[in-house]
């Protein structure tokens, strides 16, 4: 009985350590991050970096003529874009 | 930009993709010139094709424009807000991506032209460089070390 106990008691107190140590593992920065700058965090989580497929866009040109679809299909050339605004 | 878009043009596709203005004249970040020049948000997209057109002459541009739609749905795919430039390979991955905003624009345009200096050179496409964004997955490995299962 007492036996039995103990191993119940060692065996809470075993679980009892190892989730503190699981919370620290992983989250020392996550939460950190997730408290002060999280809009930023999304953002260049999401966006996307050298390796990655590119996102599909399909845009007007300014003349409204031509309907321009990017990256769906392998293209012949490398494309440049350059996102911007005038102010 | 124009300089790169005349000395590789023949070699790859650019596109200036106008997006919603940064600092409009009616913005609470208005900068001075957009209130010179009376820069204002656009309202619609036809209002986007007005100012875009205004950027085109005044500015004299020559790369072709693709303009966002009012949802501004190219400018999240790729969090391009206030302004980024990319490069994408044939096979559709990102070659190059550049940082977002005016500090990572400079640095960006200089990888492109590296990259493209390079294609013209090699005749076919560099390699895809280890990219600062990679770092993150340093992280589990040192949660392996410390023995914790993720």
């Amino acid at each position: 009985m007492r036996t039995n106990t103990l191993k119940a008691l060692q065996a809470g107190g075993l679980f009892l350590l190892v989730v503190p140590l699981a919370i620290n593992a992983d989250d020392p920065r996550g939460r950190r991050r997730a408290m002060t700058s999280q809009p930023t965090t999304r953002n260049s989580s999401s966006a996307p970096a050298a390796g990655e497929k590119a996102p599909h866009i399909k845009l007007k040109s300014l003349d409204g003529k031509q309907q321009v679809k990017l990256f769906e299909k392998s293209g012949k050339r490398p494309v440049i874009l350059f996102f911007g605004s005038y102010t | 930009m124009e300089r790169m878009y005349k000395d590789f043009k023949d070699i790859a596709d650019f596109y200036i993709v106008y997006l919603r203005e940064a600092h409009a004249a009616d913005s609470m970040r208005a900068v001075g010139y957009a209130k010179d020049k009376k820069i204002l948000q656009p309202r619609d997209y036809a209002e986007r094709c007005e100012v875009a057109e205004r950027l085109v002459k005044e500015k004299k541009l020559t790369i072709p424009f693709l303009i966002d739609d009012m949802s501004n749905t190219a400018a999240q795919a790729y969090q391009a807000l206030p302004d980024r430039a990319f490069l994408v390979r044939m096979d559709g991955t990102v070659g190059v991506a550049g940082e977002k905003g005016p500090r990572g624009f400079a640095p960006a345009l200089r990888e492109i032209k590296e990259w493209l200096e390079e294609y013209k050179k090699l005749g076919k496409e560099p390699e895809i460089k280890t990219p600062r964004e990679r770092k993150p997955t340093s992280q589990p490995s040192r949660r392996k070390r410390r023995g914790v299962k993720p």
